[in-house]
């Protein structure tokens, strides 16, 4: 463009207001923008007529095909659930996938083949489509309709209709000959005739149900047996026939019973020949030879129209696609166009704007640095003009403001020196106080934390109360145990009972007046409960308020004195343990006497019933006695014990219907037995006996009924548990027994586990129960626990060791029968200190047939073995006089003799045999006192191990030659 | 102005009937009184049922049965099908009959072949005369038949229905509502293979609500109403059928045999339809539904009054929308 014209121009611009410009400027642009819209509306309209024909067209036939398949496929599915499963939901489902799919989607398909898309529609497929159907949903409606009734199973129709009113007439003829019979008189051959019309009676109702049989679906399995039973009914129906016994009426029945039989058995015949016919369930056949391969023809037919309309949509979609990438192609040239005509435009627009704003600009930064000291020419009238002329008003006057601030300011700073040196002055003094202020509190904070410190360390309570009983200071306090809030200022009575308030405060004027020091104990209420304190209370020489005061210390000692009881209850056990377990000794020597003469007595007393009487009662005295014996020892933990690696919860569920029946019905038995229990080292027996022993008490509890729990756990001590017990820390197999019974009191509890201690009344319980179960505890490692309250119930916990060794069952040796117990000449050396005792053995062994040996000591022992030939077997007291006892005895022999067999008796088994209270592996013990009996069953079974060892190759455990 | 379609369709239908009407109506198998040989079948059978009749009798009296009296169901009809018809049915009931008494079946006779002339009626009359025979001699009962008297001109087919229903009396298991159920359904199949003609037509419409309470005569009315709507069908193809008036009818004393009679009346004209129409696929065989009460019969019925109109639509050309045509009496108008 010529430069005259274009400037021309830009004048001419200049001069329309800036606001038009702009306008002009916009609307130039938004113009070629529309027309950019317009080709693109014009291009998108034929990819509209695209996709509209795919949508309205292509689409729908494609659903409706699918559809159809789809419904097709549902009433298959919905008919077989129906005809299968006879359940009302699947005949819904059917008719539903007709009503709802199959019909609707052909109704569209016809919609759009015939107004839509008729030329491009297959209309004579479409119509075979219609046919197909109709043919399909005609059969499926007459298997739904025939599916359960009788008549689909013809089989069955003709068992309904012919053979139950030909199986009746065959029974009431039956009964008829039956009753004929029944009056008859006669004899034996009467009677025979009587059982074969019953067998008859028998083989034809037996054939009747064979033939039911035959109905079901494997019924055909029956058909040997039903032709085995028809021959036997028509072969006794043919032998009644030509028995001479018939009376008239019965031989007219028979005839008729054997023309209704063939008429049975021809329908039985066709009841089989339907039955084994491929076809004999109609509905099914009909699906599978009609309905299956017309729903086939459906499937395919629509499956080739579902593809026809889906390669129809491909098509429209390619071309729909082509139609849309041209029209991007388009619209984005047409963008690119608008871009560059839009750019070129609001460039010249921009220059001719932002020109003048740079000079205005360029005038601002001279006049921020004070350079601008005249006006800037104003070049055109619009608001770019209006601006330059404020800009050059805003300048003059900026210039003269900056005169006046620069004289003003001069002014200010020398006002400001003078302050400065004035304020300085003041800061030093100032300075120098707060560092004294400082250095003063550090010292006093120093001093609180130490005292802080100090009383922190401290355990006690520590307190000055003066002599009016009022808390003057409280320089450490436990709130755990006096949670009371501030003492100070109040008063002891205010604080405490009256009567600990005066038992205080007499303490405090004790030791104000005799100014020593005061020492009491005392137990106080707390917040954890009763606890016992030690206090000192000292005078001081201060004086608070003008009154005399005392310092008080007073120390936490219930742990101590907690100690202190279960030390005192301990001893009390042991010693009454030791006191029990002394006289069950001598008592068990005294009964094996008394047992041991009886017994002879007994025997020798046979031919005097009266006698013998007398003998028997008193053995069973003595019995009792034994047992007493056996519990005391229990509780004094001198029982022997078979221990072994036992699992709780076998044995509590191998007890369970044992308990419940020692329980009774009112009694709920409820387990919570831990799943991956440890085992734990104990005699078994002697655990069930004790378990026995807590679920009677439980019982005796719960006289109203209630509820049983038992637990077991794996559970750990901690030492600070083990301190308040007397029990190792560590890991333990925990047994709880819990009931909802009457509970103790605390008193009872107490004396829970002393022997003879019972609530109940005289005679009612032995007092040995719990102290038999305290005794198995503790012998055993372990630790028993009872929480009770009353009214609520009670809790007892077994604690035992744990054992890694795995629970096998324990061998039970066979066992060996009354009569058996008699010796074959063996030898046994008896070693008894007590010569009655010994009397009684050597004369029972003789009695059994045994050559005997007697010694009342080890070292005569010793000789004896020297001496004698052959001694078989040793059997001796563990307690002996002298330096040797029975159990070094027996191990002296063993080292000399290997394999001699040892059987040890004792009063009780506090010796080095047992160690823990536990049978050793190997040894045999018989407690005193024992029967004669009992003395020859260990022996046969000592023995007779002994003889089957004998087999092995190596020596003769027994042979001491 | 009539749719392209439907003109079509309609000029198909024409023809297709037209077809089978000329046929018919060139062998309608009317009482052929013209000729000797037919007027010797009708005495002929009427003889054979004169005969059946004394034996019945007198098998009656041995039984100790009440005398049955007659009754006028509103049926008139000579044609020779609708008598074959009833013949086949006292063919059925002697034959159980029998079985009552001798616990035997016996094979059905051979069905005739072609359409059914008087003829075929008398080997059907004879067979049942024989069973009859059979059960008496069973009974051991003297044969006292006379011979054969002059022949009789009565009404066949009134003859026939009166020894059914003295027949059914005789029964242990008479004729239930179980049994009607069973030709109902027949009717059916029967139906359905017609309607299979019309594209558009629902073959087998959807099953009317069960209505309890239902007796014989309520079943008779609906069973009456489709044999009505068939006579309308066979007047618009212009052949021969049977007639109705059941203006002197006592509906009280219907049972369900002689519902049964009207039910297999329907079957007879439907089978003959299917024949003329030439349709090679026969209806399913209907089977033994268990224990049945008049009501679900007459609910069953209700479908075949469905087929029925839309059968009747397409015979008289003056379907509107065929599915809408698709519906018994129960959903037009209120139960009785």
């Amino acid at each position: 463009m010529n430069p005259l014209l274009r400037r021309r121009a830009e004048r001419k611009l200049q001069q329309r207001p800036l606001g038009r410009q702009l306008l002009l400027s916009h609307l130039s642009v938004a113009a070629v923008g529309l027309g950019i819209l317009c080709i693109a509306l014009i291009s998108t309209f034929e990819l509209r007529a695209r996709v509209h024909l795919l949508a309205n067209e292509g689409v729908p036939l494609m659903q409706a095909s699918s559809q159809v398949l789809a419904g097709v496929q549902h009433s298959l599915s919905s008919l077989r659930g129906w005809v299968s499963l006879n359940d009302q939901k699947f005949l819904n489902d059917w008719q539903a996938a007709w009503r709802e799919d199959i019909q609707p989607a052909l109704a569209l398909l016809n919609q759009e083949c015939r107004q839509v898309l008729e030329q491009a529609c297959d209309l004579q497929r479409l119509h075979h489509l219609e046919t197909l159907l109709a043919d399909l949903q005609e059969s499926q409606w007459w298997v739904q309709d025939i599916a359960h009734t009788p008549g689909n199973d013809p089989a069955r129709v003709v068992y309904l209709l012919d053979v139950e009113p030909s199986a009746d007439k065959l029974n009431s003829v039956i009964a008829a000959l039956l009753q004929e019979e029944t009056g008859q008189d006669g004899g034996s051959e009467r009677k025979i005739l009587l059982a074969r019309l019953a067998e008859l009676q028998n083989a034809f109702a037996t054939m009747r149900l064979l033939l039911r049989e035959i109905l079901g679906n494997n019924g055909l399995n029956y058909e040997d047996q039903f032709h085995q039973c028809l021959e036997q009914t028509a072969a006794i129906a043919a032998q009644l026939a030509v028995s001479p016994l018939l009376t008239t009426e019965q031989a007219r029945l028979l005839n008729l019973l054997r023309v209704e039989l063939r008429a049975f058995a021809q329908f039985a015949q066709e009841v089989i020949r339907i039955r084994r016919s491929p076809n004999w369930n109609i509905a099914m056949r009909t699906l599978a030879q009609e309905t299956d391969p017309l729903a086939n023809q459906v499937i395919a037919l629509a499956s080739a129209l579902a593809t026809d309309s889906r390669i129809r949509l491909e098509r429209e979609a390619e071309a729909a696609s082509a139609a849309s990438s041209m029209t991007v192609g388009n619209l984005m040239v047409l963008i690119f166009t608008m871009l560059a005509v839009a750019y070129i435009l609001s460039k010249q627009r921009a220059e001719s704007l932002a020109r003048p704003l740079t000079v205005l600009s360029k005038a601002t930064r001279r006049l921020t640095d004070g350079r601008l000291h005249e006006d800037i020419p104003v070049e055109s009238s619009d608001e770019i003009g209006e601006l330059t002329r404020s800009f050059n008003t805003m300048r003059a006057s900026m210039q003269q403001a900056h005169a006046e601030l620069r004289e003003a300011n001069i002014l200010l700073e020398q006002r400001v020196g003078e302050r400065t040196a004035q304020l300085a002055t003041t800061n030093d003094s100032l300075t120098l106080e707060i560092a004294e202020h400082q250095q003063t509190e550090k010292a006093l904070r120093d001093s609180e934390a130490r005292l802080l410190a100090m009383t922190k360390a401290i355990p006690d309570l520590v307190f000055v109360v003066d002599e009016d009983g009022r808390y003057c200071e409280i320089l450490a306090a436990r709130r755990d145990q006096i949670a009371i809030g501030p003492l100070r200022g109040k008063f002891l009575n205010q604080v405490h009972p009256p009567e600990m308030a005066e038992f205080f405060l007499d303490i405090i004027r004790r030791a104000l007046a005799t100014q020593r020091i005061q020492i009491a104990e005392y137990e106080l209420a707390t917040p954890s409960g009763l606890r016992w304190f030690e206090s000192r209370t000292a005078p001081l020489e201060v004086q608070f308020d003008a009154k005399s005061a005392a310092i008080v210390v007073a120390r936490d000692i219930t742990q101590r004195k907690q100690s202190e009881a279960q030390l005192r209850q301990a001893q009390k056990m042991q010693a009454i343990g030791q006191l029990t377990g002394g006289i069950a000794h001598d008592f068990n020597n005294l009964l094996a006497i008394i047992m041991g003469n009886l017994e002879l007595l007994h025997e020798q007393l046979t031919a005097q019933p009266r006698l013998h009487q007398l003998t028997q009662q008193a053995l069973k005295a003595v019995d009792r006695g034994a047992n007493l014996s056996r519990r005391l020892l229990a509780f004094a933990r001198r029982q022997p014990l078979l221990a072994q690696p036992t699992d709780l919860n076998q044995r509590v569920l191998g007890m369970l219907d044992l308990l419940r029946r020692t329980l009774g019905a009112t009694i709920q038995i409820d387990t919570i037995l831990a799943a991956d229990l440890e085992q734990t080292l104990i005699d078994p027996d002697q655990f069930e006996n004790a378990l026995l022993n807590l679920v009677i008490n439980a019982r005796n509890a719960m006289p109203q009924g209630g509820r049983l729990t038992l637990e077991t756990a794996n559970v750990r001590l901690d030492a600070g548990y083990a301190a308040h017990e007397e029990v190792q820390p560590g890991s333990y197999v925990m047994l709880a027994v819990s009931d909802t019974g009457t509970g103790m009191t605390p008193e009872v509890l107490e004396r829970v586990f002393e022997p003879f201690f019972t609530t109940k009344e005289t005679g009612k319980g032995s007092g040995l129960g719990l102290s038999m179960v305290y005794g198995l505890v503790k012998q055993s490692g372990g630790h028993i626990t009872i929480y009770s309250e009353p009214g609520q119930g009670t809790t007892v916990r077994l604690y035992l060791p744990p054992t890694s060794s795995a629970a096998t069952p324990a061998a039970e040796p066979p066992p060996v029968a009354d009569s058996a117990i008699q010796g074959q000449g063996e030898t046994i050396l008896v070693v008894e200190d007590d010569a009655d005792v010994r009397l009684f053995a050597v004369n029972a062994l003789h009695g059994m047939g045994y050559e005997v040996q007697q010694a009342g000591d080890a070292e005569t022992a010793i000789r004896l073995l020297e001496t004698m030939p052959r001694i078989d077997l040793l059997f001796t007291d563990i307690v002996l006089p002298g330096e040797m006892d029975g159990v070094r005895l027996a191990a002296e022999a063993q080292r000399r003799y290997p394999g001699l067999r040892v059987l040890f008796t004792s009063g009780y088994t506090e010796h080095a045999l047992i160690g823990s209270g536990q049978i050793a592996e190997g040894v045999d013990v018989l407690a005193k006192p024992y029967r004669k009996v009992e003395l020859g069953k260990k022996l046969r079974m000592l023995l007779g191990g002994a003889k089957s060892g004998m087999d092995d190759p190596g020596p003769p455990p027994s042979s001491l030659i | 102005m009539i749719p392209w379609r439907t003109y079509l369709k309609r000029t198909l239908l024409i023809t297709a009937l037209s077809v089978g009407a000329t046929y018919a109506a060139t062998d309608a198998p009317a009482i052929p009184s013209s000729t000797e040989s037919s007027q010797e079948t009708v005495a002929a059978i009427s003889r054979q049922m004169e005969v059946f009749g004394r034996d019945l009798e007198q098998l009656r009296l041995f039984m100790g049965v009440a005398k049955v009296s007659d009754l006028d169901i509103g049926i008139r009809s000579a044609i020779p099908r609708d008598v074959y018809f009833q013949a086949l049915t006292l063919w059925q009931k002697t034959d159980r009959l029998k079985f009552e008494i001798m616990r035997a079946h016996t094979p059905p006779p051979p069905a005739p072949v072609g359409d059914i002339a008087m003829q075929d009626l008398l080997p059907t009359l004879q067979q049942a005369h024989r069973l009859l025979r059979q059960a008496m001699d069973e009974l051991r009962m003297a044969d006292e038949t006379e011979a054969a008297p002059t022949p009789l001109a009565t009404d066949l087919f009134t003859a026939i229905l009166n020894l059914n229903r003295q027949l059914d009396s005789m029964l242990e298991r008479h004729f239930a509502p179980s049994d009607v159920y069973i030709e109902v359904t027949l009717a059916i199949g029967y139906a359905a293979r017609l309607l299979a003609r019309y594209p558009d037509t629902i073959r087998i419409p959807a099953e009317p609500a069960f209505e309890p309470n239902k007796q014989p005569s309520d079943v008779y009315r609906r069973l009456i109403a489709c044999l009505q709507s068939i006579t309308r069908i066979f007047q618009a193809l212009e052949l021969p059928v049977l007639t109705i008036d059941t203006s002197r009818t006592d509906m009280a004393h219907l049972t369900p045999n002689d519902v049964f009679v009207v039910a297999s009346l329907i079957v007879s004209q439907l089978d003959f339809l299917h024949k003329r129409l030439d349709i090679a696929k026969p209806p399913p065989q209907s089977a033994y539904p268990g224990l049945k009460f008049p009501a679900h019969t007459y609910q069953r019925a209700g479908i075949l009054q469905a087929q029925l109109e839309q059968l009747e639509c397409h015979a008289a050309f003056h379907c509107p929308t065929t599915p809408e045509r698709a519906r018994h009496e129960s959903a037009a108008a209120p139960t009785r």
